[in-house]
């Protein structure tokens, strides 16, 4: 594999990646092709209509040439992919027809990743990834190198090598160990290890469910024929209409309840394996988490390119007395639209655990109270979005006079329209002090951003003819993890709030990400 | 610590006096200078090259074998066209009179939007990159565009449109002598009714 066997003599000597990284390129190849096009494949069926025309050997043949064209790609990758470490850099060179250096100083990153999927582990490989402020995505990506390689490149680029760790001041509580399979147990200061039920219910309070319960909609929807022969080809369908017509109505909702159940159990256990063993610490100047099953991941970041931090509690959350924590860094869109570059989440935070958000963001507690936005905010979208349903009624009943109840489902859909616009006014929220700007945001879940005033990049008024009529603006904070929207505020608190950030941005001492 | 006390000289440049919130810049008390005339007119070359794009389309589907129209069609499409070209010549007419921009010591800025309203401030330390754009209708027209890039994504970066070049030039030019100073601003906060009145 590399030249050297010694993680000391890694630095300065081109290395290679490890022949088992060239499974990792044909796996991941494959999946990220399959990934991008299989809406192509499975939408509206066109996929399936062609290979029922095809035959299915022509179309086995087509998909080992896909494969064989995929095996040819990731060999030229492997061939070509070299990479370097300096005392201060990292330099990547790539490309068959067109060479790529790519040389990223150690002081630019801010995200080191490591990882280490089931099949890595008995060959001692892990994959490590690199972030920096404003690339698109992971800018450097050693899909198979030797974990003491990672780990002394991970600790070069975080200052944990021996040179570094002489300057640590003594109370600092040392560098990770050099293992990335004993994630559990490392140094640093421990700030949050959740429990596995707190991390089960992380699967069911978090969206994930929801998004599991798409993609199962979805192939069911695109395989429903499918499903549909199959079902009557095995006796469930006969079955369930015997059972239904048996059990009637109690039944299928003891069926939808179950579905649901199970639902959230998978939700839950994906959950679990993804993040077990999870454990966040603190180093002298950066936050590490670690944990997993299948795949062990470890996250570290830099806490000066730490710029915000994002408390989300969804309503099950709410219910349920769980949270979750998102790190902020800078990015280089306002939508995240690469999978690639992982979120820094903090799952299984308890209501009791406050202390955890001033332990990531010193000088961040969450708020007791908030400055709330005004109230003409239920005015506007309430008087806007019921005009939209008397109109969408006026129209079902001049369409459909014969259908009854429109008088009774008219005023019933209004006042849930406006109970839901006064909860998404109750949970608009802000507060600034201390530099510290939160925001805060929801519906049944809810959502609070904090982030340092003197980070902000662009400050913007907006005013729309309702605004400007009411003495209203809306400002728009531009931050490196994003935009920051706090609606409808009165002009004069909108100015102050505009030329207090102006102030902090224009007379911060740090200024560049 | 009483000896240490003693030894301790205070700076003579070295200042802390407290910053009232009423003292601070306001962004409002900018004078806003008004972008080039000639912005209008350069709206109204690619409204109208659109628009003939549009009438060519127009002209051409009824010819095609696969559509009929009939005669109130042939009334409301064109007439619709028509009123959609004076409505967008009024618009930029008007959005061409919003547009304005201002240089203060330490940002930029810029306001646009003629329904949704909006004014952009800019610190010049936020700013990585300034891009002067020209397109082949705005050169007749001597017109320039500036884009100010930032570290907040695409949503931060300004574009500020109506420039003339002499003056997107020196814009420019000042900008990025900002950039390469890249030291925080020591503003000097004064009363806000003495503000902007020079």
């Amino acid at each position: 594999m590399e030249k050297t066997s010694e993680p000391a003599n890694i630095f300065h000597e081109w290395q290679r990646l490890a022949p088992m990284s060239l499974l990792f390129l044909i796996v991941g190849g494959s999946l990220k092709f399959i990934r991008e096009n299989l809406y192509l494949f499975a939408g509206a069926g066109a996929g399936f209509a062609f290979m029922d025309r095809l035959g299915l050997r022509e179309f086995l043949l087509l998909g080992v040439l896909a494969l064989l064209i995929a095996i040819l790609a990731a060999v030229i990758h492997y061939r070509r992919f070299r990479f370097k470490l300096e005392d201060d850099a990292i330099l990547v060179r790539s490309g068959l027809f067109e060479v790529k250096d790519l040389r990223i100083r150690f002081a630019r990153v801010q995200n080191v990743g490591l990882n280490q999927p089931f099949y890595f582990r008995p060959f001692g490989l892990v994959r490590f990834q690199l972030e920096t402020p404003g690339a698109e995505s992971t800018e450097v990506e050693l899909p198979g190198v030797r974990e003491e390689v990672a780990l002394a490149l991970r600790d070069r680029v975080a200052g944990w090598d021996s040179r570094s760790r002489e300057i640590q001041s003594a109370d600092d509580q040392g560098a990770p160990t050099s293992d990335l399979a004993a994630a559990g147990q490392r140094s640093g200061t421990l700030l949050h290890a959740p429990s596995a039920g707190r991390l089960f219910m992380h699967g069911l309070v978090s969206n994930q469910v929801w998004v599991i319960a798409g993609v199962i909609a979805w192939l069911f929807g695109t395989l429903e024929d499918r499903v549909v022969d199959f079902f009557e080809a095995a006796g469930i369908t006969e079955l369930f209409l015997a059972r239904f017509s048996e059990t009637g109505w109690l039944g299928l909702l003891i069926l939808t309840a179950g579905a649901l159940s199970l639902l959230f159990v998978l939700s839950g256990t994906i959950a679990w394996l993804r993040y077990q063993d999870f454990a966040l610490r603190r180093h002298s100047d950066r936050i590490v988490s670690a944990g997993g099953l299948a795949d062990k991941r470890e996250q570290s970041m830099k806490l000066e390119k730490l710029t915000g931090l994002t408390v989300y509690q969804t309503a099950l959350g709410r219910l349920l007395g769980q949270r979750y924590l998102v790190a902020r860094q800078a990015t280089s869109g306002a939508l995240e639209l690469d999978g690639s570059r992982a979120q820094f989440l903090i799952p299984g935070v308890s209501p009791r655990q406050d202390d955890l958000v001033s332990a990531v963001l010193p000088g961040a507690e969450l708020p007791t109270e908030l400055h709330p936005v005004s109230r003409r905010f239920v005015a506007l979208y309430a008087t806007r979005i019921g005009a939209v349903i008397v109109l969408a009624m006026a129209i079902l009943w001049w369409r459909f006079p014969q259908v009854a109840g429109y008088w009774l489902i008219a005023p019933l859909l209004l006042v849930l329209m406006a109970a839901l616009v006064y909860a998404r006014w109750r949970c608009w929220g802000w507060q600034m002090s201390g530099g510290l700007v939160w925001v805060q945001r929801g519906l049944l879940g809810q959502r609070q951003d904090v982030f340092f005033i003197p980070m902000v990049q662009q400050v913007r008024i907006v005013q729309s003819p309702y605004l400007r009529r009411h003495d209203l603006a809306t400002v728009r904070l531009t931050l490196p993890q994003g935009d920051h929207d706090i609606p409808m505020l009165p002009m004069t608190v909108a100015a102050e709030l505009a030329n207090r950030a102006i102030y902090a941005a224009e007379t911060a001492l740090e200024h560049r990400v | 610590m009483n000896e240490t006390a003693d030894t301790i000289e205070p700076a003579a440049e070295f200042s802390n006096r407290q910053v009232q919130l009423t003292d601070l810049p306001d962004y409002r008390l900018v004078d806003m200078q008004p972008i080039s005339a000639r912005y209008f007119t350069w709206a109204l070359l690619t409204q109208t090259s659109f628009w003939i794009v549009v009438a060519g389309a127009l002209w051409l589907l009824p010819r095609l074998p696969f559509v009929t129209i009939n005669w109130f069609g042939w009334i409301a499409i064109p007439l619709s066209s028509l009123a959609l070209a004076l409505l967008t010549t009024v618009y930029f007419a008007l959005d061409a009179r919003v547009r304005a921009w201002a240089l203060r010591e330490h940002d930029l800025v810029y306001r646009y939007g003629l329904f949704w309203r909006k004014t952009v401030v800019l610190p010049f330390v936020r700013i990585q990159h300034v891009e002067a754009l020209q397109g082949p209708v705005e050169k007749r027209l001597d017109l320039m565009r500036l884009k100010c890039y930032t570290a907040g994504g695409l949503s931060g970066d300004l574009l500020v449109r109506g420039l003339d070049s002499a003056s997107a030039r020196k814009v420019r030019g000042f900008l990025l002598e900002q950039i390469a100073q890249g030291s925080p601003a020591t503003i000097e906060v004064v009363p806000a009714e003495q503000d902007g009145k020079d």
